[in-house]
């Protein structure tokens, strides 16, 4: 992972909810659009097919096809249906994906295949609103003012009002439900394994199975509980080479085999009761985590989404200063750390 | 209920939570500045810029010269390098508990094909 000195320069500044466009350089576009929303809901809203088919597109074409692997050399088509009936499809590759914070990807407009367009997309949050700045860019100038002249300024800012008409309803929705203000604040973590679904779905839920490979190399796990079901718990000590022995806590809510497991994990005592994390006392005490796994090709792929519920304004403000550091690196201070988050890319 | 007392990480971590003051220090990554100079990028008011800086000076993230005219301010690497030590550590928790879980896989997988 890179220095994200560009994205961290956005970040503060006022962005409107009126789109902008802005032409930087020779070769890019610069729009920024802000949003009444978390940010997590923003990237989700940008980033799955069932939102984009309520928004993508100027108002009155339809998203008719979308498919997304969202994953680093993932690929994404979308078909867009014309009020004139006409079909354009667009296409592209995943390059980075720092959800919910930053996503490079590639665009290609189906007829003009050799025209790669380079759109980077960073969400910057403050105080529950969203600004999003996009770069875009092209290959050479030619190709930068041809969009220009088709009219993107007011095909994109009115697709990006239908985003924002989009979001507003799915808070709406929220706020009827028990709202949490977790989506705001979370962590994802996906791999990819060269195993079947169900062997995860094992090496997640059996004890035997969890004590072999959960925590760092040289550690040794002992189970002292394991109840698959809403309601149940697992839980277990930790003991590393150099380390004091330490007990963790999943407590289950949601199961459903083989597909996803909804569980809040905290560090305990020998008891079961829930600790303080031993080095940063304002750690969430509890963070809820929704695993999901999903089969392509005999290959699965994992996702973890966490984020702290109950938590206190301190303890949110730790976590969101951890998750930006996991994500972003602080903005490359530390070449160790940015050095080690290649290669565990290089390696994922 | 909170009983825990302050420790210097959690106060960093409190520092780090807001966007604007980790833009302030990926600007001072570069090298040293002035007030002015780090308040450019945003449209914010100088007075506006220095909370941010004084919230940063408590969590012992930056220092500010004692020149009156000048005062610029400069990175404190070692709180940060602690933070990042710690990130890097629950980051390493999950990547190697997965690399674990891969080798794992494969030698489950390795044992059926062979009965």
């Amino acid at each position: 992972m890179t220095t994200q000195t560009p994205s961290a320069a956005t970040a503060g500044q006022t962005i409107a909810n009126r789109m902008t466009l802005t032409l930087v350089s020779d070769r890019e576009i610069a729009v920024t659009r802000a949003f009444d929303a978390p940010r997590s809901l923003v990237f989700e809203a940008c980033n799955d097919c069932e939102h984009m088919k309520n928004w993508w597109g100027p108002r009155g074409f339809d998203l008719i096809e979308c498919t997304m692997d969202l994953r680093p050399g993932g690929k994404y088509r979308f078909v867009q249906k014309a009020p004139d009936g006409s079909i354009h499809g667009f296409n592209g590759v995943y390059r980075e994906i720092s959800a919910p914070e930053r996503i490079v990807f590639t665009q290609i407009y189906e007829p003009i295949p050799g025209q790669v367009v380079v759109v980077t997309t960073t969400l910057t949050e403050t105080d529950g609103k969203t600004a999003l700045s996009q770069n875009l860019l092209f290959s050479s100038k030619e190709a930068r003012d041809g969009m220009v002249a088709s009219g993107m300024e007011r095909g994109e800012a009115e697709s990006f009002e239908r985003l924002d008409e989009l979001l507003a309803g799915l808070l709406d929705s929220a706020g009827s439900g028990s709202a949490t203000g977790t989506a705001a604040n979370q962590m994802v973590v996906t791999r990819e394994f060269d195993a079947p679904r169900d062997l995860l779905w094992k090496a997640w839920t059996e004890p035997d199975r969890l004590a072999r490979w959960w925590g760092p190399p040289g550690s040794a796990i002992e189970v002292a509980r394991l109840d698959l079901r809403p309601g149940g718990v697992f839980h277990y000590s930790m003991k590393t080479p150099n380390g004091p022995l330490m007990w963790g806590l999943f407590a289950y809510r949601e199961v459903v085999p083989t597909e996803r497991i909804v569980f809040v994990n905290s560090f305990s005592d020998a008891a079961g009761g829930l600790t303080r994390n031993p080095w940063i006392a304002t750690w969430p005490l509890e963070i809820l985590n929704t695993l999901t796994l999903t089969e392509h090709g005999g290959k699965t792929t994992l996702t973890l989404r966490g984020g702290p519920i109950n938590a206190t304004a301190e303890e949110l403000q730790a976590f969101e200063a951890g998750r930006a550091g996991m994500q972003g690196g602080f903005a490359g201070t530390f070449e160790k750390l940015d050095r080690y988050l290649a290669e565990a890319l290089a390696r994922a | 209920m909170n009983t825990h007392r302050p420790d210097p990480l959690s106060a960093t971590f409190s520092a780090l939570a807001d966007p604007t003051r980790r833009a302030i220090l990926a600007r001072l990554a570069l090298g040293e500045a002035t007030v002015t100079q780090l308040a450019a990028p945003f449209e914010m008011s100088l007075p506006g810029v220095s909370k941010h800086l004084r919230v940063l000076q408590r969590a012992g993230l930056i220092e500010q010269g004692r020149d009156a005219q000048w005062r610029p301010c400069r990175l404190e690497a070692e709180p940060l390098r602690n933070v990042a030590a710690w990130v890097e550590q629950y980051r390493r928790f999950w990547e190697e508990s997965f690399d674990r879980l891969d080798d794992y896989l494969r030698e489950l997988q390795a044992q059926e094909n062979e009965s």
